[in-house]
């Protein structure tokens, strides 16, 4: 089906920038309250197939997850893998290690388990629903997994719960519309071209479950698809941390409430045949000359990317988007 | 069963396909854009030319002396002449597509009136006599050493579907199957080798654009193109093709451009344009400084009955004017019943067609009217219950916490780093007794940053609540006149005869039906106080209500 032309095994140039824009950008530190993070607008002919390929790149990226800050004694809830074969969420207690030679030792309590305090866990906003669902994973899904782990080329964590866990806590996050068809690009990259991926990310990449396109699961899974209201019934969602979030287009971004994910670094897809949207983003957002990233340097023609320094806000809990316009004078 | 299961194989196998195929485009328009080489062709065109002539002479004729042609059929063919003159002499090559079927109009009207009218018509018979440029497209091409750029190639034709046929006709071309598209086919569709833009494309849009906001329109072309080589047929004697005129974003490179049979190019302008640029307000806020006016019968308002059409950045706003206030609405009847709609821009305006102006004063913003004929108040009123005052309240509070920041001497230029394009207009909006506040939280929060205002959720909740409700009240009243319009039909033998009717009632108060009998362009004065700047000051994608503000 794939014209000769199409070579699967060399890598393209644009498949090649998208990966490193993505990569880079999910290398950036998620920002504090107050400070401020990088908004990538990319400018492309097409925003097919875009998404994924940034969120390939990012997954290569090392996971960010921010520290508990729990102090002795203290329970709370918090995501983190159970022990048997699952990511999920579970209520967790810092104490001191149970066994004689760990007895100073702080260590997580959840069960029967006992995780070291560099182990992957990730303390829950509050407000997220107590129930999020049943397991993600069935056994053989994990036996799956396991078997990727152990084809890495480079092992990056001591077992494969915890290099499973540490990428789920810290997933990339797409926003958009027609998300379906967005996965379906994924599945279509993974079918057609896996030689355009790193080896090491084709585990995530060929992740395929019902619950990433579920926004009550987020964190459950390495990556999640959020449709544009996601954030606006969901205050909790607003403040977790992607390691990046790609917006699919101009409007999906504009729509956002102004406090999500504001910590976290973002593309922005702007499809230069959608007119409008490549006309409004251009007149709303500015070049910051003195942000230096390295992926944007010698891109090709058919990129052009604006990068904007934007401040990471507090969610006081308002769901105020942005309307298109103010223009109604009670007709039909 | 088993057929279910095939059909459902079947389909996630088509599925599967096209998705392959999304792939293979994406990844040649990604390789396009990188390598696209566009080609300016021009033809040379003396009957075109002699016609155009011809044309512009009418069109001079005809703005002196509209009231020795009368209103009938003759007018609309006479404006469509106007219109194709604004246009043509930029875009000749779709435009003139039209030509056997305009210029046989052209030859049946009555046009005896005016005194250049023999010429047209033998310039017009002159043109139909040669042929078409288009005609001559692979020779044109061949003559420039281009014809591999059609041999065998895929080729998209880009025409406008009104055109469609006739492009068919006239386009001959050998060795080479092509794809008549039209704009928006090419825009959704595949990828080409070679695509031809019969024209720049940009005329079409012209009509109510600038030529800078239409080119914006079709910049994708060279930013997201559909082939490796577009060939951009225009017209020796027009405006030569410039790319740099495409670019929506610096940061996107353009592809580089062969010039190819270029002369000396003609001076024609778009009358439109030109006469806006010679009579622009020097008002640095000022963004474009003319109004559509239509007029309406004399009964309606005297001098003053006429509906101001405003353009601002591209977008046509229809603002609130001092005579009829509320902006008006076109009343249209078909087999489903009456409807009334919002009217955006002046293509909306038909000539004969029934305007609905009310005169209760039924606008969404604040005003200072008579509060027993006040009927949007009354029903925002009905449906806040007791938190009517207090949201206003709040709103007049921020109000005036913008006119004492406009009294600070930075507060200029600290809009003007928040990103307010026109920090003018927010220094002054909030002395229009009809602002009611910023549109958006978005706009609110920055204000607030830039004026040094405490930013408060409730104030904006309540500047959003009220302008909810007066929009809801608006819904509301118009549905009241529709109802009212459709039990009792005096209104239309006077419309028919008289050109207007005064409809009165309760929960609507007055409203005058009024045709549109003409449709005019003129400059709006400008003053460097006057409120009405507030309408011409900011575009209306920020999201205000801007339009209230003339006076």
């Amino acid at each position: 089906m794939v014209t000769d032309a199409m070579s699967l095994t060399h890598r393209p140039n644009w498949v090649a920038t998208a990966c490193k824009i993505g990569a880079e950008l999910a290398a950036k530190p998620n920002a504090g309250i107050g400070e401020r993070k990088p908004v990538v607008f990319l400018s492309v002919p097409t925003g097919q197939f875009l998404a994924p390929l940034l969120m390939a790149g990012a997954l290569t990226a090392p996971p960010k997850i921010a520290d508990p800050k729990a102090i002795l004694g203290e329970t709370f809830r918090a995501v983190s893998f159970d022990g048997e074969s699952q990511v999920r969420d579970l209520s967790v207690t810092l104490i001191e290690g149970p066994f004689q030679q760990e007895a100073r030792v702080p260590m997580f309590q959840s069960g029967g388990y006992w995780r070291k305090t560099d182990h992957p866990i990730l303390r829950l906003p509050a407000g997220v629903p107590d129930d999020r669902g049943a397991k993600v994973l069935n056994e053989r899904d994990w036996a799956v997994i396991k078997g990727e782990f152990k084809a890495l080329s480079e092992r990056p964590k001591p077992s494969a719960e915890i290099w499973w866990a540490s990428h789920c806590l810290s997933p990339v996050v797409i926003v958009g519309e027609s998300l379906e068809y967005v996965d379906k690009q994924r599945q279509v990259l993974v079918d057609q071209a896996e030689r355009w991926f790193e080896p090491d990310v084709l585990p995530f990449i060929r992740y395929s479950k019902p619950g990433t396109g579920n926004a009550d699961r987020v964190l459950h899974h390495p990556y999640s698809y959020l449709t544009t209201d996601a954030d606006k019934t969901r205050p909790w969602l607003r403040r977790i941390l992607p390691r990046l979030v790609v917006y699919t287009s101009w409007r999906a971004y504009f729509a956002r409430v102004e406090s999500s994910f504001s910590s976290a670094p973002t593309v922005v897809l702007v499809n230069r045949r959608v007119w409008r949207s490549d006309l409004e983003a251009a007149q709303n957002t500015l070049h910051d000359t003195s942000v230096k990233l390295e992926s944007l340097v010698g891109m090709p023609r058919s990129f052009g990317a604006r990068v904007m320094m934007t401040k990471a806000v507090e969610d006081h809990g308002e769901v105020f988007g942005r309307r298109n316009d103010d223009f109604d004078y009670g007709g039909d | 069963m088993v057929r279910c299961l095939v059909d459902g194989m079947t389909t996630s196998i088509m599925v599967a396909t096209e998705m392959v195929r999304d792939l293979e485009t994406a990844r040649r328009r990604f390789e396009i854009a990188e390598v696209l080489q566009v080609h300016s062709v021009a033809v040379r065109w003396a009957e075109f030319e002699g016609f155009n002539r011809a044309l512009r002479a009418v069109n001079k004729e005809l703005k002196k002396s509209m009231s020795r042609v009368d209103y009938s059929i003759v007018m609309r063919h006479l404006w469509r002449l106007n219109d194709t003159l604004a246009t043509t002499p930029l875009d000749p090559i779709t435009q003139s597509l039209e030509g056997p079927q305009l210029f046989d109009q052209v030859m049946a009207l009555n046009g005896g009136a005016l005194d250049s009218w023999g010429d047209l018509c033998t310039a017009t018979e002159a043109l139909l006599s040669v042929e078409h440029p288009v005609k001559k497209l692979q020779c044109l091409l061949r003559e420039h050493g281009l014809a591999s750029l059609l041999d065998g190639a895929k080729v998209a034709v880009v025409a406008p579907k009104k055109f469609a046929s006739e492009t068919r006709r006239q386009l001959e071309v050998e060795n080479c199957e092509y794809d008549l598209v039209t704009l928006r086919e090419l825009r959704m569709g595949g990828v080409w080798d070679t695509v031809v833009l019969l024209g720049t494309q940009v005329s079409r849009f012209l009509q109510f654009q600038t030529s800078e906001e239409a080119a914006q329109e079709v910049a994708w072309l060279y930013s997201a193109p559909a082939a490796e080589n577009t060939v951009v047929i225009t017209w020796s004697g027009g405006q030569r093709f410039d790319i740099s005129q495409y670019g929506i974003r610096p940061e996107i490179t353009l592809p580089g451009v062969r010039e190819y049979g270029f002369g000396t190019p003609m001076q024609w302008g778009n009358p439109r344009r030109r006469v806006v640029k010679d009579v622009r307000p020097q008002l640095s806020a000022d963004i474009e400084g003319y109004f559509f006016i239509i007029e309406g019968p004399e009964t309606v308002g005297g001098e003053g009955s006429k509906v101001r059409i405003h353009r601002s950045e591209g977008e046509w706003v229809v603002p609130f004017a001092k005579i009829f206030r509320p902006r008006p609405q076109l009343l249209e009847v078909d087999d489903y019943g009456l409807s009334i709609s919002a009217i955006e821009k002046p293509s909306d305006f038909p000539i004969g067609g029934i305007l609905v102006v009310r005169e209760d004063l039924t606008d969404i913003g604040y005003g200072s009217y008579d509060p027993e004929r006040d009927e949007v108040r009354k029903i925002a009123r009905a449906a806040l219950r007791g938190k009517y005052d207090q949201f206003r309240a709040a709103s007049e509070r921020f109000k005036s916490q913008m006119a004492d920041a406009a009294t600070r001497n930075e507060s200029h230029s600290r809009l003007r780093e928040a990103g307010f394009p026109h920090p003018l207009y927010y220094l002054r909006v909030h002395a229009n007794p009809q602002y009611i506040g910023p549109g958006t939280y978005d706009i609110y929060r920055r204000l607030c940053v830039a004026l040094r205002i405490t930013e408060q959720t409730g104030v904006y909740e309540a500047i959003e609540a009220i302008r909810s409700e007066h929009r809801s009240a608006g819904f509301e009243i118009t549905n009241r006149i529709r109802k009212r319009l459709e039990t009792d039909r005096d209104w239309e033998e006077s419309c028919r005869t008289e050109h207007f009717a005064v409809i009165e009632g309760t929960g609507f108060g007055r409203v005058v039906l009024a045709k549109v009998l003409a449709i005019n362009e003129s400059m709006c004065e400008s003053s460097e106080l006057g409120l009405r700047k507030f309408v011409i000051a900011e575009s209306p994608s920020d999201g205000e209500e801007f339009e209230a503000g003339i006076e």
